[in-house]
C-alpha cells in the first residue's frame, strides 16, 4: 500500500518544482562563487550580479551541472532532452549524496544506541540520524516506483547484498551508490543528447581597469597563461614615491595661496586640467602632425588613376584633421593661464569631466578607425596593379606608431585621471557586452565542463582597488548563435585590514595662542591609515571606506615660513575625501583640531591615495 | 530457515503469544515488522524481513504472528492513521515505529513483498513522524 508521508511529499514537491512548475528552479543560478581571502576566511558571494571581494582573494567557482543542462537545453530550444529527465537526474543525485553522507553518522548512532540504556534521550538521538537516512532512501524508493530501470537496479542490489547477513551500513552504501551511478547515467544520456546538437559552453573572466579589459585564466576553461604574480601589500608602508612627493610640493604651494588669499582660492584653478592629459594632448599633436605629412606624400605617390586609394587616404586625412581640430579646441579651452568661459570652479569641474570622457571616447574611436584604414589601404593596394612603394611602407609605419602612441596615451591618462572619469565616487560602468571570448576560451561540450574552477586574483597581474572582474558564462550550438547565460561582477577592494598612505591638505584650527590670523591654516600633510575591517558591503567599500591612524603635517603657526611638525590622530571617511582629527604642533607646543579634504579638483589634487601596491 | 532477529509467536498458546507480542511492542525498544499469517508466502516474507533486520546492533526486529487473530487485542490498541489501521486485518504485515505507531501496511492483495518493499516498510517506521 502506498501512502504519502512527510518524506514522500517533499520529494514530489521537489520533482514538480524542478520539472518547471515553480519559478525558483527555473531562475536558479549556474555559478556559485565563494571567496577565500588572505585571512583564510571563506565567504559565499550571494550578490545576484555584483559582489565585493578582497583584491588578493581566490574566487572558487562551482557550476551547477543540472541548472546548466536545463538552461542550455532551453536556450537551444531543443526537444531532445526534457526538463523532467534533467530534474530526475538532479533529484536522484542529491538524494544519493545525502544518503551516502548519512551512513557513517547512522552507524555510530546505532552503536551508541546498542550500548545505551535506551532511555528517551537515546531514542531522540537515534531518531535524528534514522530520519536523515530515511528521507533520502524513501525519496529514491518513490522514484523507483515509476522508473523500472531504477527499480530493477536497486532490486538487484538487495538480492546481491542480502545473500548473506550484513549490517545496515553495507546495504545502504550499496543502495545509495547504485542510485548515484544511475543518476550519473541519466546525466550522461542528457549530455550525449546535447552533444549531438553541437551544444557547447564557455566560461570567461576579464579584469577591467580604467576602461581597459584583459582576459584572466580559469583553469579548465581556457588556454590562457597565468598572469603575473602580484600581491597588493597590506602592511608594508613604502617611502613617499616621486608622485606623492610632487603632490606634497604642489600642496605646499596651494596651501600658501590659500593662507594668503583665503578659502576662495580653492576654486582658482590654474592651467589645464591635469598634467597627464596635457602631456597626452601634446604627444597626440606631434604624432598626428607626422602622420599628416606622411599621408600627404603617400597620396602623391599614387597616380591619379588609383582614385579609390587616393580617396581612401583623403578620407583618413579628413578624419584625422577633425580629431586634431578637436584636440586644438581642448588645448585652447584649458590651456591658458585662466580657463576661458568658466565663472565658477563647479562649472569648470563639470566641463572637465565631460571633456575627459569625450576625449577618451574620441581617441579610442580614431584609433580603431585609423587601424581599419591601414588594413583597407593594404588590401586595396595589393588588389590593384599598383606596386607597393616605400612611401606606403613608411606611411604605414608612422601611422602604426601613432596609433600605438595614442593607444598607450589614452590608457595612461585614463589611469591617471580615473577618479574624474569615473565621476569620483562612482564605480566603473562596464558594458559587459563588449567583453568578447578570445580564441583561447574553450568551447566545452557539457560532459567536459569542469564542475569547478578557481580564479586566483594574485595571479591576475597588477590590480588596484576599484578594478572589476567580470565572469561570463555563455552557450551555443552548431545551429544556434552563442548567447550569454550568466554574468557576475566582482568589484575588487581592499576589504581586509591594511595600512594605506594618503597625501592631502589639512585645515588646522590651533587651540592655543599662535600667529595664525585666519581661523584655519592650510598645510600639506600625509596620513598613515589603518583601513579595511572585513565588511563586504557595497556602500561601505565604494563610498565609506573608514580608517583611522596618524596624520603628519607641515604647519607654520608662528608664520616664520619655517615648517613645524604637526602630529595628529586622524579619522578618515568617504575614500579619504574627508578627514578629521586632533594633533599637536611639536615645535610650537600647541594643540590643534583639523579637517582634511581630498578634493577632486583637476589641478589641486588627483593624488594616488595608496602607498602603492608591490609585486 | 535461519532466523536471527525474528520472534515466532506460538500458535497453540494464545495468552503467551499475546503477552510476547505485547512485550515486543510496548516494552522492547524495536522498530518492528509484524508478519501476519502462515504458508510459503509468509515464510518468504519473514526470511527476507529477518535479513533486513540486519545485525544484533540494529534496532529492527521481526515478529511472525502465524495466527494473527491471537494478537488482535493488542493490535486494536495501536496508534496510527485510520486508513492504515483499517488495512491491517487483511494485510500481509505492518511496521511499527519506536513509539509504537503503525507506519506502513503491506496489503494482502499485493504480491509477496520483495526486499525493497520490506525495507521501505521498515524505513517508514524509522522516520520521526
Amino acid at each position: 500500500m502506498m501512502r504519502l508521508n512527510r518524506h514522500t511529499m517533499p520529494v514530489i514537491c521537489m520533482m514538480l518544482c524542478l520539472a518547471g512548475a515553480g519559478a525558483p528552479a527555473r531562475d536558479a543560478r549556474i555559478l556559485d562563487l565563494k571567496e577565500l581571502d588572505d585571512d583564510g576566511k571563506t565567504t559565499r558571494l550571494r550578490g545576484t550580479s555584483l559582489a565585493i571581494v578582497d583584491i588578493n582573494s581566490e574566487i572558487q567557482i562551482s557550476l551547477d551541472a543540472t541548472v546548466l543542462q536545463r538552461r542550455v537545453t532551453r536556450l537551444l530550444g531543443e526537444d531532445a532532452v526534457s526538463d523532467e529527465l534533467i530534474d530526475r537526474a538532479r533529484a536522484l543525485q542529491d538524494m544519493s549524496r545525502k544518503g551516502l553522507e548519512s551512513i557513517v553518522p547512522l552507524t555510530r548512532a546505532l552503536e551508541r544506541w546498542h550500548d545505551s540504556g535506551k532511555g528517551p534521550d537515546d531514542v531522540n538521538a537515534l531518531s535524528e540520524e534514522l530520519d536523515r537516512s530515511a528521507a533520502a532512501k524513501l525519496g529514491i524508493m518513490e522514484m523507483a516506483e515509476t522508473d523500472r530501470a531504477l527499480h530493477a537496479r536497486l532490486s538487484a542490489v538487495y538480492e546481491r547484498v542480502l545473500r548473506r547477513r550484513v549490517s545496515r551500513a553495507v546495504l545502504n552504501r550499496a543502495f545509495f551508490e547504485a542510485a548515484a551511478e544511475y543518476a550519473g547515467q541519466l546525466r550522461q544520456t542528457i549530455d550525449e543528447a546535447l552533444r549531438k546538437e553541437g551544444a557547447y559552453v564557455q566560461l570567461g573572466a576579464w579584469i577591467v581597469q580604467d576602461g581597459q579589459d584583459r582576459p584572466l585564466h580559469l583553469p579548465g576553461f581556457d588556454t590562457y597563461r597565468e598572469g603575473d604574480f602580484f600581491v597588493v601589500d597590506r602592511w608594508t608602508l613604502l617611502p613617499l614615491n616621486d608622485s606623492q612627493k610632487q603632490q606634497l610640493k604642489d600642496l605646499e604651494k596651494a596651501a600658501e595661496t590659500i593662507n594668503k588669499e583665503g578659502m576662495a582660492a580653492l576654486l582658482k584653478v590654474e592651467g589645464l586640467a591635469h598634467p597627464a592629459v596635457a602631456d597626452f594632448l601634446e604627444r597626440a599633436m606631434d604624432c598626428l602632425d607626422r602622420t599628416e605629412t606622411e599621408l600627404a606624400s603617400l597620396k602623391e605617390a599614387f597616380a591619379t588613376e588609383a582614385k579609390s586609394i587616393r580617396d581612401l587616404i583623403d578620407e583618413a586625412r579628413r578624419r584625422q584633421q577633425r580629431y586634431v581640430s578637436y584636440v586644438v579646441s581642448l588645448k585652447d579651452k584649458y590651456g591658458g593661464a585662466s580657463p576661458a568661459g568658466f565663472h565658477s570652479g563647479v562649472a569648470l569641474l563639470e566641463s572637465t569631466h565631460a571633456d575627459l570622457v569625450a576625449l577618451q571616447q574620441r581617441t579610442q574611436s580614431i584609433i580603431s578607425e585609423q587601424a581599419r584604414f591601414l588594413l583597407d589601404l593594404r588590401t586595396r593596394v595589393e588588389a590593384s596593379a599598383v606596386t607597393l612603394s616605400d612611401s606606403l611602407i613608411e606611411a604605414e609605419k608612422v601611422l602604426k606608431e601613432c596609433i600605438d602612441q595614442l593607444d598607450d596615451g589614452v590608457a595612461h591618462f585614463a589611469g591617471q585621471v580615473s577618479e574624474l572619469l569615473k565621476g569620483g565616487l562612482l564605480s566603473q560602468e562596464i558594458n559587459t557586452a563588449v567583453l568578447e571570448f578570445g580564441e583561447e576560451v574553450l568551447k566545452l561540450t557539457l560532459d567536459k565542463v569542469p564542475q569547478s574552477t578557481e580564479l586566483k586574483l594574485k595571479w591576475a597581474g597588477s590590480r588596484k582597488a576599484g578594478d572589476v572582474v567580470v565572469l561570463k558564462l555563455a552557450a551555443g550550438s552548431a545551429k544556434r548563435q552563442r548567447k550569454d547565460l550568466e554574468e557576475r561582477r566582482l568589484d575588487l577592494h581592499r576589504v581586509l585590514p591594511h595600512v594605506q598612505m594618503t597625501v592631502g591638505m589639512i585645515f588646522s584650527d590651533p587651540t592655543g595662542k599662535t600667529q595664525v590670523q585666519n581661523r584655519f591654516q592650510a598645510a600639506p600633510s600625509y596620513s598613515i591609515l589603518l583601513k579595511g575591517f572585513g565588511d563586504r558591503g557595497v556602500m561601505y567599500n565604494r563610498l565609506l571606506t573608514p580608517g583611522f591612524g596618524i596624520n603628519v603635517s607641515a604647519l607654520d603657526f608662528d608664520k616664520d615660513d619655517t615648517p613645524e611638525l604637526g602630529i595628529a590622530a586622524v579619522g578618515s571617511v568617504f575614500r579619504d575625501y574627508f578627514q578629521v582629527g586632533y594633533g599637536y604642533n611639536i615645535n610650537e607646543d600647541v594643540g590643534y583640531w583639523f579637517f582634511g579634504l581630498r578634493l577632486p579638483l583637476a589641478t589641486f589634487t588627483l593624488p594616488r591615495p595608496e602607498s602603492g601596491p608591490q609585486p | 530457515m535461519e532466523l536471527l532477529k525474528t520472534t515466532i509467536l506460538p500458535t497453540d498458546e494464545k495468552k503467551l503469544a499475546l503477552r510476547m507480542f505485547q512485550e515486543l511492542v510496548f516494552e522492547r525498544p524495536h522498530v518492528l515488522l509484524v508478519v501476519r499469517g502462515r504458508g510459503p508466502d509468509a515464510e518468504t516474507f519473514v526470511q527476507r524481513a529477518d535479513r533486513l533486520a540486519f545485525d544484533e546492533k540494529d534496532l529492527r526486529w521481526v515478529v511472525w504472528a502465524r495466527k494473527p487473530e491471537q494478537i488482535e487485542e493488542v493490535v486494536n490498541q495501536l496508534q496510527g492513521s485510520q486508513d492504515l489501521l483499517d488495512a491491517i486485518p487483511t494485510s500481509r504485515g505492518f511496521s511499527l515505529s519506536l513509539t509504537d505507531e503503525v507506519r506502513d501496511v503491506i496489503a494482502g492483495s499485493d504480491p509477496v513483498p520483495d526486499f525493497m518493499r520490506i525495507d521501505k516498510a521498515f524505513t517508514q517506521a524509522e522516520t520521526k513522524s
